[in-house]
């Protein structure tokens, strides 16, 4: 072997053992992170699994039980179908409402106006308020005898409801309630940001070119913006579907189970029939939802978002 | 030249620091080593015993007016045991409170003494599970006559017939007709008495009600019924039981609970006397009756201590004269009422049982009894609480002497508690509030189908296993 390559093979190595020590301190510097995730996201949710195989009441210790918890889930608990299909509906009908509503709000504020930077702090403000505290003072301004809805409705000769206190009309009430809480919040914010990222120059190229409003939004902005809806829609499902504290402190899963959300009835197996082992079980069932939703977005997410320098489909 | 550091070798140099930091802060965990006592000059009579005892209690509730006075006089008789007190949220139907002491029970970090009630079944889950501990022994072994609680109590407590708790307090649940003597003198109605029937509660309830308002928002309603678990009440006026002895079966579709049922259909949907319960959700029948739009209401000794304060605040409401009586009696010679008891037990994993029982017969006995009976109004369990003296007055209402023996008359015939024999009482009483409550509210009527269709989801519930 020549003295060159005697050289340049310990020159590599060299190298290498120092890339090894800098990876080290990588390694360290990210430890309390991922430490964090591995004590308090994965081990639980492993033992959760384990759990959802037993009957598990907290005071005794878990008798394993194969997949009876499933089973019962699947074919004899009577909320499990209606409490998954309530949720799937209040998701289904919140996030793509909730995203549009954003969306406008977003494009309105984004108008260089006088005033436009109070208006985003107006639309941003319900989202600062505690849920817990929001959702109190809902249940008061929808009361059907002493609210403020009820009572300007009344004012201008429309019948009054039970909003909350009648099964048909408790659902929506909370999807209002939530929609109110979430559209000028994060959602505004992050489109706002991807509208203020659209390129000015192929905005002036397509008007040259004729385009009206509708046009220049449908394939200038609509496109230039996709991946912040998509990023919105996602977060959006995958937080709806876990809905549970609107359905907890207004309603209690009333009335008739018409606000019985899946969460809620994990819950209230968990803590309150004792059945932490079928809780589990049904926390997986979520899971798997959650996750396989969110791995559909992906797989279809070529077809309508695009990224720039890609070319569109 | 100076050195210089380069940032690498600051964030090395900031993470040591920090994990010496962090270091610093952890030891081994201890023991706390023997308690402090209250009174230093105990400490020569005292043996070698000094015992700490941890009791979790629950925030706010009526029980909360023994931690002052009757807890100091425990430590004052006790100076070789310290209580600490822990007290934990409560929840609608105890589930905060029952969840915590799980929580402590996984942990292994359950104190020694805790709260149980049996409405919401977790005072026998406690003794089923192992949670808390039959008191045979420490009875026995202390010579204590359990004769000094009313006999309604101890049976609602009896778990497989071995006890696991000291009544505390007992009730009949939603047991009076509660009213505002001052409105029904103005109107020229008879006050109820305890010889009315439930027809004649419907009659005087529509002489009150007034519907100049709205036909769902009356200005005036005549009566007010308790819904949900409620049902164990109001059932057995005609003779039925929302469960059967055994806690085996439901009965919600025998003739005698349909019968019930449908009465009460009626009050709210044919004699329009009771208001829907959305049209006055969030409020009580205190606040309705302080504000003069209710008449009569179904209520317990628990509110007698919460609506006699309203009736007596100035400025805020007009002040008027609260009485009750007896809810009536039904074709089955029984009233609507069932024992309601609140206990204290000793957890299995208490290490200090016998020092514990101390703490549960101070909280239990006669003083403490008047103690709870001058702060909410619900007595303790037992009958020698009734007649003492200082428990005269003290409610605004008309004369609490009399009070208190109308309460002991109800005590006397007091229906017992029937639950279910897997303990799923909470999911239980869930299917009534979500099922059975749409009678009241109008969206469902009271065919034999709808009956047959909850009898059977709970039917369900109770065939499952044990919880």
């Amino acid at each position: 072997m020549t003295a060159s390559a005697t050289g340049r093979r310990l020159d590599q190595k060299h190298v290498m053992r120092r890339g090894r020590r800098a990876a080290l301190w990588g390694y360290l510097f990210i430890s309390p992170w991922v430490l964090g995730v591995l004590v308090f996201s994965v081990i639980p949710m492993l033992a959760s699994l384990w759990l959802s195989l037993t009957k598990y009441n907290v005071i005794q210790p878990p008798t394993y039980i194969g997949l009876d918890n499933y089973a019962f889930a699947l074919h004899q608990d009577e909320q499990f179908w209606p409490s998954l299909l309530r949720t799937v509906f209040y998701t289904a009908v919140t996030v793509p409402v909730g995203t549009t509503i954003s969306l406008l709000l977003a494009m309105l504020v984004n108008q260089e106006l006088c005033g436009t930077l109070i208006f985003r702090a107006c639309y941003f403000l319900p989202t600062i308020i505690p849920s817990i505290a929001a959702t109190l003072i809902w249940v008061w301004l929808l009361h059907p005898g002493i609210g403020l809805v009820n009572y300007l409705l009344s004012g201008v000769g429309l019948p009054s409801r039970a909003w909350l206190f009648n099964a048909g009309t408790a659902l929506p009430s909370l999807v209002v309630i939530g929609l109110w809480g979430s559209v000028g919040g994060s959602n505004m914010i992050v489109i706002l940001a991807g509208l203020q990222g659209v390129s000015q120059e192929q905005l002036e190229a397509a008007e040259l070119d004729g385009a009206d409003a509708w046009a220049k939004f449908w394939n200038v902005t609509f496109p230039a913006i996709s991946p912040v809806i998509f990023f919105s829609l996602v977060l959006g499902f995958i937080f709806c579907l876990q809905v549970f504290s609107l359905a907890y402190v207004a309603t209690d899963g009333g009335p008739s189970w018409s606000t019985w959300f899946f969460m809620l009835h994990i819950v209230r197996n968990a803590l309150n029939y004792f059945e932490m082992g079928y809780a589990s079980a049904l926390s997986w069932v979520l899971f798997m939802l959650i996750f396989g939703l969110t791995v559909l977005q992906i797989s279809i997410a070529p077809m309508w978002v695009y990224y720039s320098g890609n070319l569109r489909r | 030249m100076p050195e210089t550091r380069t940032r690498r070798e600051f964030l090395r140099l900031s993470m040591l620091g920090v994990a010496s930091l962090a270091a610093s802060g952890c030891r081994l965990a201890t023991f706390e080593g023997e308690p402090t006592l209250s009174r230093p000059e105990a400490r020569a009579t005292l043996g070698d015993r000094r015992v700490r005892i941890r009791y979790m209690a629950r925030i706010g509730q009526s029980e909360t007016v023994l931690y002052s006075q009757r807890l100091a006089e425990f430590q004052d008789a006790f100076p070789h045991l310290e209580v600490k007190l822990e007290q934990y949220p409560v929840g609608a139907n105890a589930r905060d409170y029952v969840a915590k002491l799980l929580s402590l029970q996984a942990a292994g970090t359950l104190g020694d003494a805790c709260w149980s009630a049996n409405l919401g079944g977790h005072y026998y889950f406690f003794a089923e599970r192992g949670l808390s501990r039959p008191l045979e022994d420490i009875i026995d072994a202390a010579s204590v006559s359990l004769t000094a609680y009313i006999e309604p109590a101890i049976n609602a407590l009896e778990y497989k017939q071995r006890i696991y708790g000291l009544p505390l307090k007992a009730h009949a649940n939603a047991c009076f007709i509660g009213y505002n003597r001052d409105l029904l003198e103005r109107q020229g109605v008879p006050e109820p008495s305890a010889d009315m029937t439930l027809d004649d509660w419907i009659d005087l309830a529509e002489m009150l009600t007034e519907h100049t308002g709205s036909q769902n928002s009356p200005s005036m309603w005549g009566m007010m019924l308790s819904t949900g678990a409620a049902l164990l009440d109001n059932t057995k006026p005609f003779g039925g039981e929302a469960i059967s002895k055994n806690g085996t079966t439901s009965q919600i579709n025998s003739p005698e609970v349909k019968e019930a049922c449908r009465w009460q259909y009626d009050a709210y949907h044919k004699y329009k006397v009771c208001p829907i319960p959305q049209t006055i959700s969030g409020m009580n029948e205190y606040q309705l009756m302080a504000s003069g739009r209710l008449a009569t209401a179904q209520t317990g000794m628990y509110s007698v201590g919460h609506i006699s304060a309203l009736a007596s605040e100035k400025g805020s409401v007009p002040r008027f004269r609260y009485w009750v009586a007896p809810t009536p009696y039904g074709q089955a010679r029984k009233r609507a009422n069932t024992i309601i008891v609140d206990a204290l037990s000793i957890t299995s994993a208490s290490q200090h049982p016998q020092e514990a029982f101390h703490l549960l017969q101070f909280f239990t006995d006669k003083e403490a009894g008047v103690q709870l009976a001058l702060g909410d109004g619900v007595p303790g369990a037992r009958a020698d609480i009734y007649a003492d003296p200082r428990l005269r007055g003290t409610h605004h209402t008309e004369d609490d002497a009399s009070l208190y023996a109308i309460f002991q008359s109800i005590m006397s015939e007091v229906n017992p508690f029937y639950y279910p024999k897997n303990l799923r009482n909470i999911e239980l009483f869930t299917v009534y509030s979500q099922e059975i409550d749409r009678l009241w509210r109008g969206e469902a009527e009271p065919t034999d189908g709808f009956f047959d269709k909850v009898n059977a989801m709970c039917q369900k519930i109770l065939d499952r296993d044990m919880i």
